[in-house]
């Protein structure tokens, strides 16, 4: 299958510079390469982004997420394994492979200070070799599908976090390539302009047919975003799947949690007793309230039948007054998962 | 790659420099005010020494004139890619796919048209106020500023490469300026070293820039043609020179990229 990115058994190391005691490095150790251990970052990374689908790369802080950005981008060179975009391998080909995708750093860099948004996307289209006509209305239109209207003409150092992200991918939409790469996409972002952002790059996908690739440790934006997720850590992927499959890599358990109201003759253990037994419940819990009311807490798989459950309870004559039911978060499955993996 | 796109990439970065320059309005003022400033100083003390200089035909201060204005030219944009390897946008514009030479190029070109905008009024001063005589063989000049421009391109190159690895100072470029200084011919003429070093003023033209004095001065002071066999010699012998010099600096500056590349230190500083 052709796979917008397939990266496959990537190992990255980078050298670790020993520094002298005020931070300097030796300049001619630093030309010749002399005094430096290795530092593992990628250990044999392997996942595909299909294309068309958003796609999450997980991971804790110095997991490896923003060298795998960057390996995809042809920024860094890597020494083992293979990485193809759209089919071009990165370490042969990397003039083809820019021009299939684009990628948003993290933080606002990208930019001249003292150039105004619009000299900025001149700039970046010329690069890109856009003709001039064609560049003009590709940065008007974007200039306004990113609400940058009345801030074009103003110089980037006056740029807030937010205005700063919208230009950093409006200058990745110029080209229009099909693979879009976004390292900590709403990093730094308040939350309206973070909601704002995450739907501009759902649309990206689900409107325009975009790839995406977003690395992120916010598991929310993950599990609202992405089509499929990997979690890396210490350069190793050590899940992968939809959301809801990762959810339930860890084994993580449904609760059900239920005011009810018994009623006369059917006490209080025959009642647990009746719940232990529907299918895929592993524990009951019950806090009497008063009277005949019952603070009751079932835990079972994730796939418990909730049908049945309500079923055993309603036909003998319970009062069911509220019911909340939660499941194991993608941020419970990547603790554990992580957690797991450092052991 | 089309030539009109790499025309665009190099303008846009050309632009890119004006802007930036043209946003510090008053810096702008004090530094065009410095060159002119620094050439005065300069002419005067040569006024005061002067001497004819029998290698070019021409009066000492014309000499040192010239020596001044051409380190004005080269010098800056030999050492011009520094401020451009900015932290904060290297990474997004090599993103861009842009090829090394057309960034190297792109980034130098603002500089190179600044330069050659200064040294109008440069010259006209001296001209007017010193009286420099000119003897200017137009083929020449043209060859001697092509010649030049693929020196200090080279160096620039060399630059790039050691300063994307080192992140702090160029070793190789600061040793270069500091004996183009010494024993380029930029203050006297190489005949000078002679008296203390044998052969001093024929080694002098280990150093790139010798080439670059010596050529500009041969074809505005002196009047030389490439058609005196001697000439043209000379000119070969600088042609020679740059077809060794720039495959070197390319390699330097490839070496550099792709060890920044390898170490994943690109957009540090």
């Amino acid at each position: 299958m052709d796979y917008a990115i397939e990266v496959k058994d990537v190992v990255k190391r980078y050298p670790f510079a020993r520094t002298s005691a005020q931070g300097g490095r030796n300049i001619f150790k630093a030309v010749l390469g002399l005094g430096r251990s290795e530092k593992v970052a990628l250990n044999g990374a392997t996942f595909h982004v299909e294309k068309g689908e958003t796609f999450g790369l997980l991971g804790p802080n110095g997991a490896g997420k923003t060298t795998m950005i960057k390996i995809l981008s042809t920024l860094l060179t890597f020494e083992q394994g293979k990485v193809m975009v759209n089919g071009i391998d990165v370490l042969r080909d990397p003039g083809r492979v820019v021009q299939n995708l684009q990628t948003v750093l993290t933080g606002t860099v990208g930019f001249e200070w003292r150039l105004t948004a619009k000299q900025s996307l001149h700039f970046y289209a010329a690069l890109y070799g856009l003709e001039r006509e064609e560049a003009e209305k590709r940065i008007e239109s974007l200039i306004d599908a990113m609400n940058l209207r009345g801030y074009e003409n103003q110089m980037y150092q006056r740029f807030s976090s937010g205005l700063g992200r919208r230009l950093l991918l409006a200058r990745a939409l110029l080209m229009d390539a099909p693979i879009l790469l976004f390292d900590e996409p709403t990093a730094n972002l308040d939350p309206v302009s973070a909601v704002r952002f995450r739907k501009v790059i759902k649309d990206l996908s689900v409107k325009r047919g975009k790839t995406v690739l977003l690395a992120t440790h916010n598991m929310y934006e993950a599990q609202e975003l992405c089509d499929h997720i990997a979690i890396v850590d210490k350069g190793r992927i050590i899940a992968n799947g939809t959301p809801t499959e990762v959810r339930r890599l860890t084994g993580g358990k449904v609760k059900i949690e239920m005011g009810v109201l018994l009623p006369e003759g059917l006490t209080e253990e025959v009642f647990v007793r009746q719940l232990e037994v529907v299918p895929m419940v592993s524990n009951v819990t019950v806090r009497p309230s008063n009277d005949r009311k019952l603070r009751v807490a079932v835990e079972g798989e994730t796939d418990v039948d909730i049908n049945a459950l309500l079923k055993t309870i309603l036909t003998n004559g319970v009062v069911v007054r509220t019911l909340e039911t939660s499941y194991p978060t993608l941020e419970d499955a990547f603790v554990t998962l992580t957690t797991r993996a450092s052991q | 790659m089309k030539p009109r796109v790499v025309y665009y990439q190099i303008s846009a970065l050309a632009k890119r420099d004006f802007h930036i320059w043209q946003s510090y309005r008053t810096q702008v003022t004090t530094s065009l005010l410095g060159i002119i400033f620094g050439l005065v100083s300069w002419a005067v003390l040569g006024h005061y020494s002067n001497q004819s200089v029998p290698e070019y035909d021409t009066t000492y201060v014309s000499f040192l004139i010239m020596g001044i204005l051409i380190y004005n030219f080269s010098v800056p944009i030999a050492t011009g890619l520094q401020s451009k390897l900015n932290p904060a946008t290297l990474e997004t514009v090599f993103m861009s796919g842009l090829g090394r030479v057309v960034f190297v190029v792109g980034s130098l070109t603002f500089n190179m048209l600044f330069t050659a905008a200064t040294i109008i009024p440069q010259l006209l001063i001296a001209l007017v106020w010193f009286g420099v005589k000119l003897d200017v063989d137009y083929v020449s000049l043209i060859l001697s500023v092509l010649i030049s421009l693929v020196i200090v391109v080279s160096l620039a190159m060399i630059d790039l490469g050691v300063k994307v690895v080192t992140k702090q100072a160029d070793p190789i470029l600061w040793a270069i300026i500091i004996a183009q200084g010494i024993a380029s011919g930029m203050l006297y003429p190489l005949q000078a070293l002679n008296t203390y070093v044998p052969n001093a003023s024929t080694i002098a033209f280990v150093i790139p820039f010798t080439w670059i004095y010596h050529l500009i001065r041969l074809s505005t002071l002196a009047g030389a043609s490439i058609t005196d066999p001697t000439i043209a010699l000379t000119f070969l012998g600088a042609a020679a020179y740059c077809a060794v010099l720039l495959p070197i600096c390319y390699g330097i500056m490839k070496w550099g990229i792709s060890r920044a590349k390898k170490d994943g230190t690109l957009g540090w500083y």
